[in-house]
């Protein structure tokens, strides 16, 4: 869900990717930054993601992934999903965190 | 989307995926040095953060073969296959982890597999023959009803006849003889006479020339004929094929050898192994034992023969021949009457080997024991390897929380960790393999109830045993693996992705460990006890007062009765031998007897009276006997007392006299002296002269029965049987071993010494079982204690290190060390407790099936269950206080410091 989130603002590469989530989570995911890629291949066979061979703005080959139809459906599915269940947690726990 | 089918293109996507990450990589190590790093340092960082480079690609790979072509049965192997090279992988980056859990369950299946070898190899191995599972053993009971007791030649004709469900019936008996060789040297043979029957409806093949038929068994049939084992043929005969088709002098007749048998038979007896098979027709030449008599062919009251085997009709089960039999037995009551009595039949199962007779329940008891043992304690070791696994996939969370996050399906994770501990448990298993082979050579000179060495069994690591061993390393790897697995891929994101989570007490996953050591805590204890209980066993059997003295006693049993001496020449044999003995230095007395004290031997059950003494109506008055020489009291140092014992002079014309035991003494004469007075031993009227204390003849939890000695010289035909020498010894009887069998052999070499031993050794032998039981209980037990100390100090330690924050907390606020340590401590109170007491509720209930072991000490003795408890509850102790004290040595300082 997360990886689909990323590229709901234009195609990116892997790197960039990675880099968006370690930025933008606080550093909380970023444990095996190699763990990225399995997701990403993964989400492709399923068919959210489509990749493509293109030339990055430093003029370097890099594959490039951009969401689906598909995709963009799952990912508004699932995070409406996740804001339900976080929002559940959150008010047992009483925000204690 | 593509859809890779060409080969061809399986390298391309393998390089494009190789493509990307080196993109990857080189772009996050340009972050870096843009911030500063050195480019090799940036490099090397960047690699480091990315994790595990092969193991993604190999991922990546696995998700487009698996999915791209659809998902065939091939993908899977391939996926299983990386599945497990990444665990082996895993397991070489945790060397600590891989180690104790490949020691631990080496020795666990290990042990597994020996034992069930022992099992298989007693109980469910079938001999070498046709179709074993149609075979049955049948057997007359005796008067009193011992249920496999010899038969008489025409009670086997009758069942022969009549049992029509039987397709044919062989008899068999054992008989000693005298194989002379005048070059390789005579020896002693374990013969098996079977009638012509026996070998055709086994269906076994020779090894050499031809085994025995139905024309080898009849009377005027020519040169007797006899059959080799395989193993005397290789042995005495070195395999030398000329010995077919010779002929070899049986007690000095010649016998034709007309085969050899097949090398893996070895009759139908565990671990009794025949030598040679002669014909029942033809063993009466032999003029030894009750073949000899040619009326009992006809008298159906002299019943000699032991096991028959039978062969069912096909279709016919066990329960219907047994029936059947009972239904022929009934008959034969109503038409012989007396001459058949109560005797019943008993029918066994004969698809495995026959047990020895009257310790069949004891020895299939003990196997099973000793399975349990070993199993506890690899359950044991199960909750170790789990609680470890816990304890790794804790360190994992994160990342197993991200991965879930990132789309991995639960199922994956958990056969992926699965995958890790089928991989361990494999190996461990094949290490176990050698540890198995070492164990059961190792447990070779022990004797199982009934008499046979684990040696002797033939218990190999091979076929079935090798499938147990396999079933067992999987169902271990599962077992352990299980639990540490669905509760690592939990989906329980929150707390797992919580940094600096500090109240970890709560979750399941303690819990989980707790109840753990629980269970390990209750498997321990009911080891501890058994081997307490055995431990208990072997000391009141050593200690037990046999009414003998068995230290410097030097024993040997041979054959005279091969050699048919008058009573003259009897008589003077047993002078010149014993006089030859006491004349060696380091021997003080010796003496000749027909029996001797846990030796065997002797005659059983003579009905005798005593004047002056009305037997109650249900009292049998029965008394066995033993012929001896002067001077064997004392030298086995039996206390004479009162009268006096066997003298030289007791010859006959001087007075038929005996002596009797104590416990004779006692019954029949109560208070008063049985001196002088007259016991009536059928026609013969004996005069008591002495009486002795009570000897224990076969096993320590022997009662004392009602026993007679009288004079060789007045016993007749004694030399026809076994005799044993007793020598009493100055120093270590095993140093004059050699010196009696040579006395023997000098006087008498055609008399083969069959028993040459010490009577320390025999005592030892028949404690053997006791014996192997203690060494296995305790050393398992010892194991488990390890394991259940290790398991307890380990969840302590673990617990420790995930509050020491609190611990911190508490010590900076004052609290003093000895007080934290046992609030840690005593978090375990609850699981040890419970353990304890479910485990004293198991050992109450398991240790009853093993009662029949015991000696002087009853499955729930108190002492034994108590003593254990406060030990284990003592070790547990120390186990959580030890770490738990190391954890209050945390400065309060640093911990806080580090939020």
């Amino acid at each position: 869900m997360v990886v689909l989130q990323s590229l709901a603002e234009g195609p990116r590469h892997g790197y960039a990717i990675g880099k968006w989530m370690r930025d933008n989570s606080g550093g909380v995911l970023s444990v095996g930054e190699g763990a990225l890629y399995p997701a990403l291949h993964r989400l492709q066979t399923k068919g959210f993601v489509e990749p493509e061979w293109q030339k990055t703005d430093t003029g370097r080959r890099a594959k490039f992934y951009s969401l689906t139809s598909r995709g963009t459906e799952r990912l508004e599915a699932e995070s409406r999903r996740w804001k339900d269940y976080s929002g559940a947690v959150s008010a047992l726990m009483g925000e204690t965190g | 989307m593509e859809k890779d089918r060409l080969p061809g293109s399986k390298a391309r996507r393998e390089a494009e995926i190789r493509d990307e990450i080196e993109f990857y990589l080189e772009e996050r190590a340009r972050e870096l040095e843009a911030e500063g790093v050195g480019r090799d340092e940036a490099r090397r960082r960047a690699r480091d953060a990315f994790g595990d480079v092969e193991k993604v690609a190999a991922t990546v790979n696995a998700i487009h073969e698996r999915d791209g072509r659809g998902g065939m049965g091939g993908e899977r192997w391939a996926a299983w296959l990386r599945d497990v090279r990444h665990a082996l992988r895993g397991l070489r980056r945790a060397p600590g982890y891989t180690a104790v859990a490949l020691a631990t369950l080496a020795l666990g299946l290990g042990a597994n597999t020996a034992i069930y070898s022992l099992v298989h190899a007693s109980l469910f191995r079938a001999p070498p023959v046709e179709s074993p599972d149609e075979l049955i053993a049948l057997y007359t009971t005796s008067r009193r009803g011992f249920p496999r007791s010899a038969t008489s030649y025409p009670d086997y004709l009758d069942y022969l006849e009549r049992a029509t469900l039987l397709q044919d019936l062989a008899a068999t008996s054992t008989l000693p003889a005298s194989l002379g060789d005048d070059e390789r040297g005579s020896r002693f043979l374990a013969l098996e006479v079977v009638t012509g029957n026996y070998f055709p409806l086994l269906g076994s093949a020779p090894a050499r020339g031809r085994l025995l038929g139905l024309d080898d068994d009849r009377s005027g049939a020519g040169q007797p004929v006899i059959v080799l084992s395989h193993r005397l043929f290789q042995g005495h005969f070195a395999g030398d094929d000329d010995v077919v088709g010779s002929a070899v002098r049986l007690n000095g007749r010649p016998f034709t050898v007309v085969g050899v048998a097949h090398p893996e038979f070895t009759g139908l007896s565990l671990g009794s192994a025949p030598d040679a098979w002669i014909p029942m027709q033809a063993a009466s030449v032999l003029e030894q034992g009750a073949i000899a008599n040619p009326d009992i062919w006809g008298d159906r009251g002299s019943r000699w023969m032991g096991m028959l085997v039978g062969r069912r009709v096909p279709g016919a089960t066990t329960e219907q021949v047994r029936s059947q039999l009972a239904q022929i037995s009934d008959g034969m009551k109503g038409e012989y009457g007396d001459l058949r009595g109560p005797r019943d039949t008993t029918v066994d199962d004969l698809s495995s080997y026959a047990l020895p007779n009257g310790s069949e329940e004891q020895l299939t008891r003990f196997v099973w024991l000793l399975l349990g043992v070993v199993g506890f304690t690899l359950l044991l070791a199960c909750a170790n390897l789990a609680n470890l696994l816990l304890t790794r996939a804790t360190s994992r969370a994160r990342e197993m929380a991200v991965r879930l996050a990132m789309g991995a399906r639960r199922g994956h994770l958990v056969r992926q960790l699965l995958t890790e501990s089928l991989v361990v448990s494999a190996v461990g298993g094949m290490l176990g393999l050698v540890v198995a082979v070492g164990l059961i050579r190792l447990l070779g000179p022990f004797a199982l109830p009934g008499g046979i060495a684990v040696a002797d069994l033939g218990a190999t690591v091979r076929g079935p045993v090798l499938v147990f061993a396999a079933v067992a390393a999987v169902v271990t790897g599962l077992v352990f693996g299980l639990l540490p697995a669905m509760q690592a891929t939990r989906p329980d994101l929150s707390s797992s992705l919580k940094a600096g989570a500090a109240t970890g007490s709560r979750t399941g996953g303690h819990m989980l460990r707790k109840s753990l050591v629980g269970i390990q805590v209750a498997l321990c204890l009911v080891l501890l006890i058994g081997s307490g209980l055995f431990v208990a066993t072997l000391r009141n059997g050593m200690s037990h007062d046999v009414g003998f003295g068995t230290d410097g006693v030097a024993m040997a049993r041979f054959n005279l009765g091969l050699l048919n001496y008058e009573p003259a020449e009897a008589e003077a044999f047993t002078r010149t031998l014993r006089g030859r003995l006491e004349q060696r230095p380091g021997i003080r007395s010796a003496a000749v007897s027909t029996r001797v004290p846990l030796l065997g031997g002797g005659a059983r059950g003579f009905f005798f009276e005593v004047p002056g003494y009305q037997p109650r109506a249900d009292e049998e008055l029965r008394v066995d006997l033993v012929a001896i020489s002067p001077g064997y009291f004392e030298s086995l140092d039996v206390p004479l007392l009162a009268g006096r014992s066997i003298l030289p002079s007791d010859v006959p014309g001087s007075g038929e006299v005996a002596v009797i035991s104590r416990a004779m003494a006692d019954t029949y004469w109560g208070g008063t002296s049985p001196v002088n007075r007259t016991v009536v031993l059928g026609d013969a009227e004996l005069t008591v002269v002495g009486v002795v204390e009570d000897v224990t003849w076969q096993g320590i939890d022997d009662e004392a029965t009602n026993f007679l000695y009288i004079p060789l010289a007045m016993a007749q035909d004694w030399a026809a049987g076994f005799v044993s020498v007793v020598a009493r010894t100055a120093g270590d009887p095993n140093a004059v071993l050699e010196t009696v069998r040579s006395e023997i052999t000098a006087l008498e070499p055609d008399a083969p010494v069959t028993v040459l031993t010490t009577m320390d050794a025999q005592v030892r032998e028949v404690l053997t079982a006791q014996q192997m039981g203690a060494v296995l209980l305790t050393g398992f037990g010892a194991l488990a204690l390890l394991l259940a100390s290790l398991g307890i100090g380990g969840v302590v330690s673990y617990t420790v290190q995930r509050r020491r924050r609190d611990i911190g907390i508490r010590m900076a606020l004052g609290a003093a060390r000895s007080s934290v340590t046992a609030q840690v401590a005593m978090d375990m109170a609850l699981p040890v407790v419970v353990g304890t007491a479910t485990g004293l509720l198991a050992a109450s209930l398991l240790t009853r099936s093993v009662e029949g072991f015991l000696f002087g000490v009853s499955a729930t003795d108190p002492a034994t269950y108590a003593g254990i408890s406060a030990f284990l509850l003592g070790v547990a102790l120390i186990a959580a206080a030890v770490p738990a004290r190391r954890a209050t040595a945390v400065n309060p300082v640093e911990v806080l410091g580090a939020e």
